[in-house]
């Protein structure tokens, strides 16, 4: 009997692998040949939304001066314009920073926390209840935001069905090492290919948190920002989508991040991501299911989506499961010369499909060179394998220990003083 | 050698000391070893190389001063140049001037290019231009007051710095960007970009990419429509109360016709197709699944965002913006946004505009951009 337990979930994690390897293919093939859907910004318009920009910061003193001066660059109306730079518990001279600058521009209005819960979710809560727009446009506080930007991301709430925009992240440290140069491969691979190809599939594009917005009225109607979970903008992606709203991609507004160069605070981004998606995922499955609004498409891309740091967590427990098959000597599966092939077949493709879609990113990209360095992600998928796993056991232990809240762990920053 | 070997490819001991027969093998083994450990590397050969020395390592270019700006072009051209020139009042003459690349730029006081001319040089008239029919020049015009452009001309790009009149069959490769009014002669080619601080007024058989005027008219332009004022902002329902899409708009799955005099006030979904008939009127922005039709003297107060085409009947308005992810043609005496405000029509595969059309605003489309007025007329 535990054998054949084991042998089912063999195939059943070799059936999880081929969906979501078919699905790096659907998506890098719409890139490469499909139809590809505008985005907004081509639109001019002369009445355009208010906007609150939100910018959280803890500790940011390296970085805060110049992010508010590359919002102040951008060009947007400034009577409809205000900056709410959030100094979430800062110990450094964040705080001074702020009052600085806000006593240099009128449309800077910092707001300074000192009591309540430290973290990204607080922090936008309680600059939601200030921010005087219907439409909120999120930066982290290491975020270089281009010109346009503003106008390029609040043009799309003309459409009366879009709930949250999401833009493009570039990693800016790219030459600091080889993690850093890996992360932008895979940044590319997100952007370029997966996210597009879901807006041009009519799929769930996700909202990822910063260069993007929402709407002000349904953050709050939803109860703001759950505070119990590390991936609130996974968690806002879903409740949109399944009150019947839509997010949208906007690969052309590209705002430069810093990503991190140690793979330590790497880890722990991962394992904080994969403890938050998770919690998600448990949050929401039934939700997804049954809402009346989404086509089915988009719900098997919300659940694909949605079960996607639980992958690893199949993988592994798969590769574990092979190993005591060998030693218990069944690894003689099923017997058919159709599944030979199949496995014969994912292994020539299936194992290369994010790769190709990487590849292709980066050829869309107009980059070269840089897909020499592909065959090293493998390492960098190990790690994630790891990590995420162990934070998939952490959101096990938030849903079943019913932890009130999650302790936030905000990413060191390597910007030099000099730079900032 | 020979146990160290030995040990690396885990042979039993006993073959180690078996002799010369032990040692081929052994070789054999080596072989192997090293030829399993070079396949391993191979991969990761071109990486390494290029960790060694970097040639792709830097970030992704983002262009941190754009702006959406449709008349970029010429306002950047203008810019070089005037940079290039620094302010030179000198005599009329040809200059060497260095912008993207080393160029020769032709100084007039007035220009006058003949019938047929073929100008290979950047030309820059401080005064009025006036291209014969049939000249060709495939390097930027410049005129700092008005130009006239013969039936036939064959141009690179051209700004000017006053009033703009194109002949017939005039075709332009690049740009055109003019600080006052345009007439665009019958079947001209405009190039990748149109621009007008003025009206830019095209007549039928014009194909084109993006347009920008004050408006943007076709032939048998009868002026501005007076359209109703626009509607007070949308009662928005309690904070609390807005979550469902529904609680915002109306949604409708499937088709909907908006009947004849009727008025619709709500935002608007429908996962299908939409007509808004005859004398009705949607105050309010519309997103439409399927195609959207407007019937003759049909009226849209908001902006349109279509996934299929969009038809704009005789006379009917629309007072925002319409995007449409396929096609969009306005039919004859059509209006798209009032004047003091700045609208767009993107149509992706193509925009087609029949004569009195107007648009407040600008034009673009991935596809082809046409203006057929015969038969509208």
């Amino acid at each position: 009997m535990v054998v054949l337990i084991l042998k089912l979930y063999v195939l059943l994690v070799v059936l999880i692998m081929a969906i979501y390897a078919t699905r790096h293919y659907r998506f890098t093939v719409n890139r490469l040949v499909g139809d590809q859907r505008l985005y907004y910004q081509d639109l001019i318009d002369s009445d355009l939304p208010r906007i609150s920009v939100l910018v959280p910061m803890h500790d940011e003193e390296k970085v805060a001066r110049q992010s508010l001066e590359a919002i102040l660059r951008c060009e947007y109306p400034r009577g409809l314009l205000e900056i709410i730079p959030i100094n979430d518990h800062s110990g450094d001279g964040t705080a001074a920073i702020l009052d600085e600058m806000a006593a240099k521009h009128d449309v800077i209005k910092p707001l300074h926390r000192h009591e309540g819960q430290r973290g990204k979710p607080a922090a936008l809560n309680d600059a939601l209840l200030v921010a005087a727009a219907d439409v909120i446009i999120v930066f982290d506080a290491d975020y270089l935001p281009a010109r346009g930007s503003l106008r390029d991301l609040a043009i799309s709430f003309k459409d009366p069905e879009v709930g949250a925009v999401m833009g493009r992240v570039v990693p800016v440290n790219t030459r600091a090492n080889l993690l850093t140069r890996l992360l932008d491969l895979e940044r590319s691979g997100g952007y370029q290919v997966d996210q597009q190809a879901r807006h041009n599939l009519h799929l769930m594009p996700q909202y990822g948190g910063t260069v993007g917005g929402f709407r002000r009225d349904l953050a709050l109607s939803f109860g703001g920002f759950d505070q119990r979970v590390l991936a609130e903008d996974t968690d806002l992606t879903y409740r949109l989508f399944i009150n019947g709203w839509k997010v949208v991609y906007a690969n052309r507004v590209e705002c430069f991040e810093e990503v991190p160069e140690t793979w330590e605070v790497r880890s722990r981004q991962i394992r904080r991501w994969s403890r938050g998606h998770n919690y998600v995922m448990f949050k929401h499955f039934g939700g997804l299911l049954r809402s009346p609004y989404l086509t089915r498409a988009e719900k098997l891309d919300g659940l694909l989506l949605l079960t996607i740091y639980l992958v690893p967590v199949f993988l592994l427990t798969g590769i574990l499961d092979s190993v005591a098959l060998f030693f218990m000597g069944e690894m003689q599966i099923i017997d058919s010369v159709l599944v030979f092939l199949f496995v014969a077949t994912y292994n020539s493709f299936g194992n290369f499909a994010p790769f190709y879609q990487i590849g292709t990113a980066s050829l869309l990209d107009g980059v070269t060179h840089r897909i020499r360095l592909l065959p090293f992600l493998m390492f960098y998928f190990l790690l994630n394998i790891w990590t995420i796993t162990h934070g998939f056991l952490q959101a096990l232990g938030d849903r079943f220990w019913r932890r009130k809240r999650a302790e936030w762990d905000k990413t060191k920053r390597f910007r030099k003083e000099a730079a900032a | 050698m020979t146990r160290r070997l030995a040990g690396l490819s885990l042979l039993p001991a006993t073959a180690v000391t078996a002799g010369a027969a032990t040692h081929a093998l052994s070789f054999e083994a080596a072989l192997l070893l090293g030829a399993f450990g070079l396949l391993i590397l191979v991969p990761f050969m071109p990486g390494l190389i290029e960790i060694w020395r970097p040639r792709d390592r830097y970030p992704l270019p983002v262009d941190m001063d754009y702006v959406k700006d449709p008349r970029h072009l010429g306002r950047s051209a203008r810019a070089l140049l005037a940079v290039a020139l620094r302010g030179d009042q000198g005599p009329a003459g040809r200059r060497t001037v260095t912008l993207s690349k080393v160029e020769a730029v032709e100084v007039h006081d007035r220009l006058d290019v003949s019938a047929g001319a073929n100008l290979s040089a950047i030309q820059l008239a401080r005064g009025p231009m006036v291209v014969g029919e049939r000249a060709t020049c495939d390097r930027d015009l410049y005129a700092r007051a008005g130009a006239r452009i013969g039936e036939g001309a064959v141009l690179r790009s051209l700004a000017c710095d006053g009033r703009a009149a194109l002949g017939r069959g005039v075709s332009i490769a690049r740009w055109l960007d003019v600080e006052g009014d345009v007439h665009v002669g019958p079947q001209s080619h405009l190039g990748a970009s149109a621009a007008a601080a003025g009206f830019l007024e095209l007549a039928d058989g014009v194909t084109f990419e993006r347009l920008w005027g004050s408006p943007v008219r076709t032939t048998g332009y009868r002026g501005p429509r007076e359209l109703p004022p626009a509607p007070a902002p949308f009662a928005l329902p309690d904070v609390l109360e807005i979550r469902d899409l529904e609680d915002l708009a109306s949604l409708h799955r499937g088709d909907l016709v908006v009947g004849p005099g009727e008025t619709f006030d709500r935002p608007l979904v429908v996962r299908g197709d939409l007509r808004i008939e005859t004398d009705a009127v949607v105050d309010r922005t519309v997103k439409v699944y399927g195609d959207l039709t407007l019937a003759p003297g049909a009226l849209l107060l908001g902006d349109a965002f279509v996934e299929g085409s969009v038809f704009v009947g005789e006379g009917a308005a629309v007072r925002g913006c319409i995007f449409s992810q396929d096609s969009v043609e306005l039919g004859r005496g059509a209006r798209v946004g009032a004047p003091g405000l700045v609208k767009s029509v993107v149509g992706k595969r193509s925009v087609t505009l029949a004569g009195d059309v107007a648009i407040h605003g600008y034009v673009l489309t991935d596809g082809r951009g046409c203006v057929i007025c015969r038969g509208s007329d």
